[in-house]
């Protein structure tokens, strides 16, 4: 490990019973040492392809690599080099922080006395280390979901996926989170995280994937992302804009209205034409998927 | 898979499963006051001969609903709150996996066995306690394996229960397990233990000198035809993935 492609998906489709789609055409790959982030709406396909790296699930089409092995024909040889932190799990209330990253760890084949030591170490990195012998039951959504983390972290995995990790956890505990995987990320082990926060993503992608409607739309480095947009300033407000100079798209969430603008004064003058309370923001990863996603090819451009 | 792996993975899984026994101990209090019930039940209703059935057919009944209640709930939960999940996407196999979480809830069908043992002692019926405690051997691992062979037909997790448990009641009470098939007439005594609680327990009480109408070793080949035909429905319907 520590070279090459950790994982490479080219065009893995998912057709559940009953006809459902999941997934019609994910690709990308990534490098041990990257963090990579697959972003795309509720239902957008990110958990099926997540479920289907991680060999829980079969594809209908396509291929999947991790760590250079097929995940269909080298289910097992896949699951010795791979973890993965589910999305909505919950550990046991019976559990503490300790024994549960401990324990799981001996599972994975761990010594007892490494075991320990990894979850210290991993507990420590999630600030949890003062709460290791409390049971789950006296541990927070977000506490809970963080041991989740720091189980799968102090796998030493070489490819972690984890699927939604920072769902419902505090700001801080997010913060937590990230620096524990950037840790992982140092010691050339190749991350792949799902998630439907904007800014999350933006912050901690070395990489994003975007994908809607079950397909891979477009991949990149969250800044070239953001400067490919054929905008570079957007004015958010409520209600409904009236097309002012200079406007290159809109998208209207809602009662809110998004209005996108080339440059700074642009953006100035259509503010003057605004009635209602609005400001100048510059573009970031959100509007990027707001293009890309929905409004790109859509019926939505000024 | 090398050995020290595979005995780490069982291991890790054996502490984690055992962690609610520890926890929640009270689950002990209603075994305990359950079983002392039947004690005077039976003994009320056989004298000491009646405690003598109640030993073997409690003993295997508990090997047997142990086997299947706990596969049901330790995959309908995993599968409830996706930590079975964290283990499927492991090194750790299914084999390793289901020994683990087995090991790790024997602590209920252990105090069954500490309070049999006592009771035994107590009436002269310790020869049959070890030799209920042999058949229950045979029987556990069908109650696994019939547990395994239902928790992965059922599409929705919290219906397992529901199916596993009356399924357990029925095959532990209904044929004679804690009466001797003796008592019903020929052929139903025979057909009656088929079920693999009532081989077992009619095993137990055949070699033990309780007696049974059976031939012990058609009650072993009952049981032996058990295993084999779960182990090959299992092997087909157990997957060790989401689908």
């Amino acid at each position: 490990m520590g070279s090459g492609d950790a994982v490479i998906a080219e065009g893995l489709a998912k057709q559940y019973p009953g006809g459902v789609w999941g997934a019609k055409s994910v690709s990308f790959s990534s490098n041990y040492g990257e963090l990579i982030v697959i972003l795309g709406p509720n239902g957008a396909g990110k958990t099926t392809t997540i479920n289907m790296l991680t060999t829980l699930i079969k594809p209908s089409g396509g291929r999947g690599l991790v760590g250079g092995y097929d995940i269909v024909s080298e289910r097992d040889k896949v699951r010795r080099i791979v973890a993965l932190m589910p999305q909505d799990a919950s550990m046991s209330s019976d559990w503490t922080p300790y024994e549960a990253v401990k324990w799981y760890l001996v599972a994975r084949g761990f010594s007892i006395s490494d075991a320990g030591r990894e979850a210290r170490v991993w507990l420590e990195e999630m600030d949890l280390y003062d709460a290791r012998n409390r049971l789950g039951w006296w541990l927070s959504g977000g506490q809970r979901k963080r041991v989740l983390a720091a189980m799968v972290l102090a796998t030493r995995a070489p490819v972690i996926f984890l699927d939604e990790p920072t769902s419902g956890v505090d700001v801080e505990g997010k913060y937590k989170v990230w620096s524990a995987i950037r840790r992982a990320c140092r010691d050339a082990r190749a991350v792949i995280y799902t998630t439907h926060d904007m800014r999350e993503a933006e912050l901690v992608a070395d990489r994003v994937v975007m994908i809607g409607e079950g397909r891979t739309i477009v991949i990149g480095k969250p800044k070239d992302l953001v400067d490919g947009l054929p905008f570079k300033y957007k004015i958010v407000l409520r209600g409904k804009a009236n097309h002012p100079e200079g406007l290159v798209a809109e998208i209207s969430v809602g009662d809110i209205t998004i209005t996108y603008y080339r440059d700074r004064s642009d953006a100035i003058r259509a503010l003057d034409s605004i009635e209602t309370s609005a400001s100048i923001e510059p573009v970031s990863l959100e509007d990027a998927y707001l293009y890309y996603v929905k409004m790109r090819g859509g019926s939505r451009w000024a | 898979m090398g050995l020290i792996a595979f005995l780490r993975g069982v291991i890790g899984v054996a502490r984690l499963e055992s962690a609610w026994i520890v926890r929640q101990p009270s689950w002990m209090i209603q075994v305990i006051l359950i079983m002392m019930g039947f004690v005077v039940l039976l003994w009320a209703w056989g004298g000491v001969r009646g405690l003598g059935y109640m030993i073997s057919g409690w003993m295997i009944a508990s090997a047997f609903s142990t086997g299947v209640n706990i596969m049901g709930q330790i995959v309908g939960w995993g599968r409830v709150t996706r930590v079975i999940d964290l283990f499927i996407v492991s090194p750790i196999t299914p084999i390793a996996y289901f020994t683990g979480s087995l090991l790790g809830s024997l602590a209920i069908f252990l105090v069954d066995v500490a309070i049999f043992t006592s009771i035994g002692l107590l009436t002269g019926y310790l020869s049959l306690v070890i030799y209920s405690l042999i058949a229950s051997l045979l029987v556990l691992p069908i109650g696994v394996l019939l547990g395994l062979s239902i928790v992965f037909r059922v599409r929705k997790p919290t219906n397992i229960s529901a199916i596993t448990n009356p399924v357990a009641s029925i095959i532990s009470f209904l044929p004679p397990v804690l009466y001797p098939a003796s008592i019903l007439p020929e052929p139903l005594n025979v057909i009656a233990c088929l079920a693999p609680t009532a081989a077992g327990a009619e095993l137990a009480r055949a070699v033990s000198g309780l007696g049974s109408s059976l031939d012990p070793l058609l009650l072993t080949a009952i049981l032996l035809a058990w295993i084999a035909i779960l182990i090959t429905i299992s092997r087909r319907i157990v997957l060790w993935s989401l689908e």
